[in-house]
């Protein structure tokens, strides 16, 4: 998507879908429709060589990015040296734009948890987080984008608040922020705090792609919680802080379209990209509006 | 050691070897040239996925499936025409149209395949193809033909080299010949596969990407995922549709034994139904109704001798 105002500026922000099997035929039938495609890193680690060849067929056609669930990043527990070198494998095959985890832990002590979870937010996570990102980057070759994770439970023995959690990582790793906006709308529904306010905070030119997804209502712990679970369409107020972010940052985005399952025909998820782009333009004219106005 | 004068089950033995490394290097030398990396074509079109795996009659074979899918054609049993309500411009590609223009009036499925004038059609895919490097073109053809001459040549050469010792020594040389023709025939037989070395890869990759609708047909109903049948008829075949919900699209082609066997077959007793009955056109059709459940299927697969019964 372009937008441009008054011959001046030119921000070319890209709506994509993520690669599902289930999927296959819509979006291989609608690229004119979608400007780049996520992959789930994990699925393809141990996949046949074709599986993975096929995957050079898919980032022929558009953009590729992978996106990875299983390294575990946020932890004080050094990230294994195995699954970062089938990371690098994977991306010298694919050669994707750019590679991206998630800000969580996912094992401890040899166990699997088998779900991405919220580490507490303490300054042993922080500098955990900084070396296994450090680690990363040495052995793929490049920094992931780090995403802010969706958690039903505040982490219990935290120091910090999750802005300034992964403000504090970012200060030490140089990495980019892939910003989910349903994690972030879900955890400021279930903790009671202002999206907006944290979308104020986060560092706008550290942002790199952003995540749109949807969820439901469950009852947790006594409490009702939202959770965020990709088989629902992406509420209103998502498209909402796309718009806010697309207003403040000032390069172009990568937004990405999470669906797990459930779904729905191809049409409706490309309604669902249709509102990202008009989000996105809103902000944008907002934007620009905002710098003119400044210059006069 | 002089091959030359090796005796004939020695030197039928080293020939022999000698015929497979020199059809090997023609294989060899294709691949390389003929390998690449993944072009840029439309995925989404099964059309042109069906005309890479099997030619034009993959390429219609999925029209038709397509077609009767969305109800824009009418199968009755192995019968096919245009629904009523449909016109040639309501659907969007070419073949589709071309496919409809063809069934105006009630026609076996098979017949379609047999038709020439639908050349035309499918040239933008051919060309295509051909510039992707998935087939052919000119340059590979010329290319190709130029290996199987110098690999003919060698093997030619040593053959007749060592048939002008033997007849000379009054030997027999029947053996070295057969083994020569053998070799020639295997060479040029390998030598001109109809996909290229990329084009065949292509295809691998594209029935991996589109490996979960194998999970996905059986949860589909008939009309209600016609892009997604299509594309599974495209990568995988008709013939991979026999079980699932969607079964009845190989019947479509299947032709009947009065087309297959001809006049000569239609006449004798086993296949007498299916010329007498209405003159050796549509027997099952006009006989049962056009059902395929009860006609249909036992003149295909039982023999015409059910469908007459009937």
């Amino acid at each position: 998507m372009k937008f441009r105002s008054a011959g001046e500026n030119t921000i070319r922000d890209r709506v994509g879908l993520g690669w599902r099997r289930e999927l296959a035929v819509g979006i291989l039938s609608h690229l004119d429709r979608i400007d780049i495609v996520e992959v789930i890193a994990d699925d393809l680690f141990d996949a046949p060589r074709r599986e993975r060849r096929a995957l050079r067929a898919l980032s022929a056609q558009t953009t590729v990015v992978l996106h990875g669930v299983s390294l575990g990043l946020a932890s004080s527990v050094p990230v294994e040296t195995k699954l970062l070198e089938k990371t690098a494998r994977l991306c010298e095959e694919v050669n994707p734009e750019y590679w991206s985890e998630h800000l969580a832990f996912v094992r401890g002590g040899g166990v699997e948890i088998g779900h991405l979870t919220a580490p507490p937010r303490t300054d042993a996570t922080i500098e955990g987080a900084a070396s296994n990102l450090e680690r990363a980057r040495a052995v793929v070759g490049s920094a992931p984008l780090v995403e802010n994770i969706a958690t039903l439970i505040d982490p219990p023995g935290s120091d910090y608040d999750e802005i300034d959690w992964v403000k504090g990582i970012m200060d030490l790793a140089p990495c980019g922020l892939l910003l989910d906006l349903h994690n972030l709308h879900a955890n400021a529904t279930n903790f009671g705090y202002d999206e907006i306010e944290f979308l104020k905070r986060v560092p706008a030119e550290r942002i790199g792609a952003v995540h749109l997804a949807g969820g439901k209502w469950v009852e947790a712990l006594g409490e009702r919680r939202l959770l965020d679970d990709h088989l629902h369409d992406v509420p209103d107020t998502v498209y909402r802080l796309l718009a806010e972010l697309a207003a403040v940052v000032p390069h172009p985005l990568t937004v990405i379209l999470e669906r797990d399952g459930d779904y729905p025909p191809i049409e409706v998820l490309l309604r669902q990209l249709d509102r990202a782009r008009e989000a996105l333009a809103e902000g944008r004219l907002r934007q620009f509006e905002r710098i003119e106005k400044e210059a006069a | 050691m002089n091959p030359f004068e090796l005796h004939g089950p020695e030197f039928l033995l080293f020939y022999f070897c000698f015929s497979l490394a020199v059809i090997g290097a023609i294989i060899l030398l294709r691949l390389r040239a003929e390998s690449g990396g993944s072009p840029r074509i439309d995925l989404g079109d099964p059309y042109l996925i069906a005309y890479l795996r099997g030619g034009e009659d993959e390429a219609l074979r999925v029209a038709v499936v397509s077609l009767v899918d969305r109800g824009m054609l009418v199968a009755d049993g192995r019968l096919i025409r245009r629904a009523d309500h449909v016109t040639v411009d309501m659907a969007s590609r070419p073949i589709e149209r071309a496919v409809l223009e063809l069934f105006i009036t009630a026609d076996n499925g098979a017949s379609v395949l047999k038709d020439k004038n639908l050349k035309p059609v499918f040239q933008p895919y051919q060309d295509t193809l051909e510039r992707a490097g998935l087939l052919p073109d000119g340059a590979t053809r010329v290319a190709r033909l130029k290996r199987l001459l110098v690999g003919v040549a060698a093997l030619g050469i040593v053959s007749m080299v060592k048939i002008q010792i033997g007849l000379s020594l009054e030997r027999p040389v029947g053996f070295l010949v057969v083994m020569m023709i053998v070799a020639i025939v295997a060479g040029a037989a390998l030598s001109f596969p109809r996909l290229t070395t990329r084009g065949k890869a292509t295809l691998e990759d594209i029935t991996n990407l589109y490996s979960g609708l194998r999970t996905q047909i059986n949860s589909f109903s008939p009309g209600g995922a016609s892009a997604e049948l299509a594309m599974y008829a495209a990568v995988f075949g008709v013939a991979a549709l026999a079980a699932t919900p969607f079964a009845y699209a190989e019947d479509l082609f299947r032709r009947k034994y009065s087309e297959i066997f001809a006049s000569s077959s239609c006449g004798t007793s086993i296949f007498s139904s299916c010329g007498s009955s209405d003159g050796g056109s549509s027997s099952c059709g006009s006989s049962d109704g056009g059902s395929s459940s009860d006609g249909g299927g036992g003149c295909g697969g039982g023999g015409c001798g059910g469908c007459g019964s009937s």
